[in-house]
């Protein structure tokens, strides 16, 4: 479906070039990630014939699969302004190096996340937020931070989120990795919803924290604007990671279908979320250049005015052209 | 609630770009947020390693602790020796899980401390496989009870039970013996020798409710050499 609905109130140019449905580009992202659930899940039996080696090297191979799958659809998503590949590869090239760097030294040696993590519910809520989610949002952020976000090709909000997801896959690679070497190879089945699941995290945490960096990479933020950003995605890892542990389903006994449900079902949650951040924070920068134009000053929109939050389309503001206020009225600071 | 998500929205009133001093800035509150909850983190641990509970033998007349986390086995689980109580650590990466172990029984006449303890060196070695008595030090418990804290290693061999063809894993052992009110409490730490380091802050928890200290006069070694040796069938584990 080709989307048409531009606001009228978009700044100039904010009509073209026109995207993609995101929540379409999610479905389709979903819908790759379960046929290759459902793939591997029929090879399964084949796994039972294959040496320590093979498995090892085959579930490699899958850690990265995932990752490539929604790289490939988010690319898909952007292909109206197409980033440049070499920096989505850099970002998450950056994002797995870091995290591949800080995932021994971090989880194992300083926290030893093993020993007391999953002693008491309140300290695996806590652990998964304060360790493993401020950790994979702080490498999805240096990633984005050092590789792209100065960068000239970094133009719209939405490659906030492109980036910062293609950071966090990184993230998602590693965790693969370990995974696989920690088992001495995958079942091919368990291993490739384990696989599924772990990205679906850490793609849809780190499409928060986008958001926020494509929003303070065109506007002046308050102090604690992107630090929210970051408190807010590290909160979505840990209870991602908190609610499928505690489900009993995250092991080789338990229901890994549920958690593919759960995280597929959460996935779609907050991304539809992210969406519809970005489609009004674009259509308020459109607002605010009229207001401008016109000499008015900035107010902001009640919430009940916004559109249905589902198929939605996303708006291109290219907002290097649109012109600053020059009188900044109320609410300055957060 | 409405301003609040105006501000994710729109955080600033005009459309103007960010000065690169602000970046700085953003990059600051970042670094400070992440190290603090990491710190928070740090502190968290800290206070799942040193949550304890107490465990009460012979009718309350000794109360010992012993880490939260870990896991009681049954009178029934600990032998029909014991009058005491066990609890192990599931959590333990090795096959062998780290377990403390307490048992009791009355002190016979004219038996001294020095002979308990020679005695439960008999008796471990003809228990384990390849028992070795590395250590013995006079200690003090439970502010000045005289006690004799022996360190010895076996190899225990846990998946064997299981069917399992693991290897056999070389435990190391601590003793703490003491006398109380007639009676002769043995206070066993054990754990796989490779992971003994990483049980360290556990053992603690026990050692520090028995109040465990060197004599005033300094720490007195009762051998240093290996007492005991043996060849009996490997303990199983788990």
């Amino acid at each position: 479906m080709q989307i048409s609905a531009i606001p009228e109130n978009s700044p100039p140019g904010a009509g073209t070039p026109r995207r993609p449905n995101f929540l379409r580009s999610i479905t389709l992202e979903l819908l790759a990630l379960i046929i290759f659930v459902v793939v591997f899940n029929l090879l399964a039996g084949v796994g039972a014939a294959l040496g320590d080696a093979a498995l090892i090297l085959l579930g490699l191979a899958m850690a990265v699969t995932p990752a490539l799958l929604w790289l490939v659809i988010f690319y898909r998503l952007d292909r109206a302004e197409p980033e440049p590949r070499r920096l989505v590869a850099g970002v998450y090239l950056t994002g797995l190096l870091l995290a591949a760097a800080l995932h021994l030294p971090i989880f194992t040696v300083i926290f030893a996340t093993d020993a007391w993590m999953g002693v008491y519910w309140w300290s695996q809520l806590l652990g998964n937020i304060l360790v493993v989610g401020m950790v994979s949002a702080a490498i999805v952020y240096g990633a984005v931070r050092v590789v792209v976000f100065d960068n000239p090709e970094f133009d719209e909000r939405l490659d906030g989120i492109i980036y910062a997801v293609a950071a966090g896959l990184g993230v998602a690679t590693i965790s693969n990795f370990v995974y696989v070497l920690q088992h001495g190879g995958v079942d091919l089945g368990i291993g490739s919803i384990r696989m599924v699941v772990d990205t679906l995290r850490y793609a849809s945490a780190a499409s928060v924290l986008g958001y926020f960096m494509g929003q303070a990479r065109f506007e002046k933020t308050p102090l604690l604007y992107l630090p929210g950003g970051v408190l807010l995605s590290a909160t979505l890892t840990g209870l991602y990671f908190f609610l499928i542990e505690r489900s009993g389903a995250n092991s080789f006994t338990g229901d890994v279908w549920r958690d593919l449900l759960v995280g597929i079902f959460l996935t779609l949650v907050i991304m539809g979320a992210v969406a519809w951040l970005v489609r009004r924070a674009n259509e308020e920068t459109a607002r605010v250049a009229q207001l401008s134009a016109s000499g008015d000053s900035w107010e902001a929109r009640p919430a009940a005015s916004t559109a249905p939050l589902v198929a939605a389309p996303l708006v291109t503001a290219p907002l290097a052209t649109v012109p600053p206020l020059t009188t900044p009225t109320e609410g300055d600071a957060l | 609630m409405t301003i609040w998500m105006d501000r994710l929205i729109k955080p600033s009133p005009t459309n103007e770009p960010p000065a690169p001093d602000a970046q700085f800035r953003n990059d600051l509150a970042v670094a400070v947020t992440v190290l603090f909850a990491l710190f928070l983190a740090l502190g968290i641990r800290s206070q799942v390693y040193s949550a304890s509970k107490f465990a009460a033998l012979n009718q309350d007349a000794l109360r010992i602790a012993y880490p939260e986390r870990w896991v009681q086995r049954s009178a029934s689980e600990t032998g029909p020796d014991d009058a005491g109580f066990r609890v192990v650590n599931l959590g333990s990466p090795s096959t062998y899980d780290s377990r403390i172990e307490v048992t009791s029984r009355p002190l016979s006449p004219d038996e001294t401390l020095e002979l308990a303890r020679f005695e439960r060196g008999l008796k471990l070695s003809g228990e384990v496989s390849g028992y070795r008595e590395l250590e013995a030090a006079e200690m003090q418990v439970l502010n000045g009870l005289p006690a004799i804290v022996a360190v010895y290693g076996f190899v225990a061999d846990p998946t064997r039970d299981a069917g399992a063809t693991g290897l056999p894993v070389v435990v190391e052992g601590q003793d703490i013996l003491f006398v109380q009110d007639g009676m002769l409490y043995m206070v066993s730490l054990r754990a796989d020798a490779a992971e003994w380091e990483a049980n360290a802050r556990d053992f603690a928890i026990v050692t520090d409710s028995l109040r465990l200290q060197a004599p005033r006069t300094g720490t007195t070694a009762v051998s240093t050499s290996s007492g005991f040796t043996g060849d009996a069938q490997p303990e199983g584990g788990n």
